[in-house]
């Protein structure tokens, strides 16, 4: 059988997708469209808004406890500064944490 | 068209389904062999492909990304199905008859004489002449070697022609 013959046979193959196959399509990504643009406040956004909220309150207490490099409520073995600095650090891992699990879903 | 879909415009996606939809059904039907299945394959792959459209970098054809990703969906769908004893048998009638587009009797032919080709075969047939793929395009695909790519399509021809001249007899000079 000459390749012009497969070819034409082969065309003859191709199926129909059922009546209204695209818009149904189409309402499914609209619809999943309108779902994610309707949650602004993602669970990372959230977590950053506390941590803000938290480093900005004891900032303050630093602040109105007379600016001393020792905290005087309950943490005086650990330094403001260095409390900061783990608070940053954390926040930072916990950012890529959630990077590498969005992105490994996405693969998937 | 791909590039305005890449930056949100729906209307030029539903342009892009509307141009590969029905080859997509035809190939991911030849994987499965269930017309129902396949069209749910097809609405999830196109959904696949509407999300990834920008990790789309143009290093290959569009179609090629796009028939990779209803490719592997298929086999995925297909894998599951093995796995869940739900694989109707070869020999039973699959679903053309059950679909009024289908009707026709010599598309009714064909497809039967496809499906008895191993899936490999019937897929690569259908990426070359129905999709209009290079060799290498093909390989992109459907993740074959090269030479994996030619065997089948040489066998595929030979057995396509085998069964179409066994299903049809005498009728196959009518369609030729």
């Amino acid at each position: 059988m000459k390749d012009e013959q497969i070819k034409k046979i082969i065309e003859k193959s191709k199926l129909e997708t059922s009546d209204g196959f695209t818009d149904r399509l189409m309402d499914k990504i609209e619809a999943s469209k309108s779902v994610e643009t309707a949650k602004p406040w993602g669970f990372r956004t959230v977590l950053f808004a506390i941590l803000a909220i938290i480093v900005t309150i004891s900032f303050c207490v630093f602040k109105l406890s007379g600016g001393s490099l020792g905290m005087n409520y309950g943490f005086e073995s650990i330094g403001f500064i260095v409390l900061l600095v783990f608070i940053f650090l954390g926040s930072f891992a916990l950012n890529e944490l959630l990077s590498l699990k969005s992105l490994s879903f996405q693969s998937h | 068209m791909v590039r305005r879909a890449q930056v949100g415009d729906t209307t030029a996606f539903r342009q892009l389904v509307e141009t590969y939809k029905d080859v997509s059904l035809s190939l991911i039907y030849g994987i499965v062999k269930d017309r129902a299945l396949a069209e749910d394959i097809l609405q999830d792959g196109f959904i696949t492909v509407y999300e990834k459209l920008d990790s789309f970098k143009f290093k290959s054809a569009f179609a090629t990304w796009l028939y990779r990703i209803m490719a592997n969906k298929s086999y995925n769908a297909l894998k599951r199905q093995k796995r869940n004893h739900e694989l109707k048998q070869r020999e039973e009638p699959v679903a053309y008859s059950a679909d009024p587009l289908e009707q026709d009797q010599q598309k009714k032919y064909i497809n039967e004489a496809l499906a008895a080709l191993p899936t490999d075969q019937a897929l690569v047939l259908r990426l070359f002449y129905l999709s209009e793929l290079s060799l290498k395009e093909v390989g992109e695909a459907t993740g074959f070697s090269k030479s994996k790519v030619k065997v089948s399509l040489h066998r595929g021809r030979i057995k396509l022609a085998e069964e179409l001249k066994r299903i049809m007899g005498d009728e196959l000079n009518e369609l030729l």
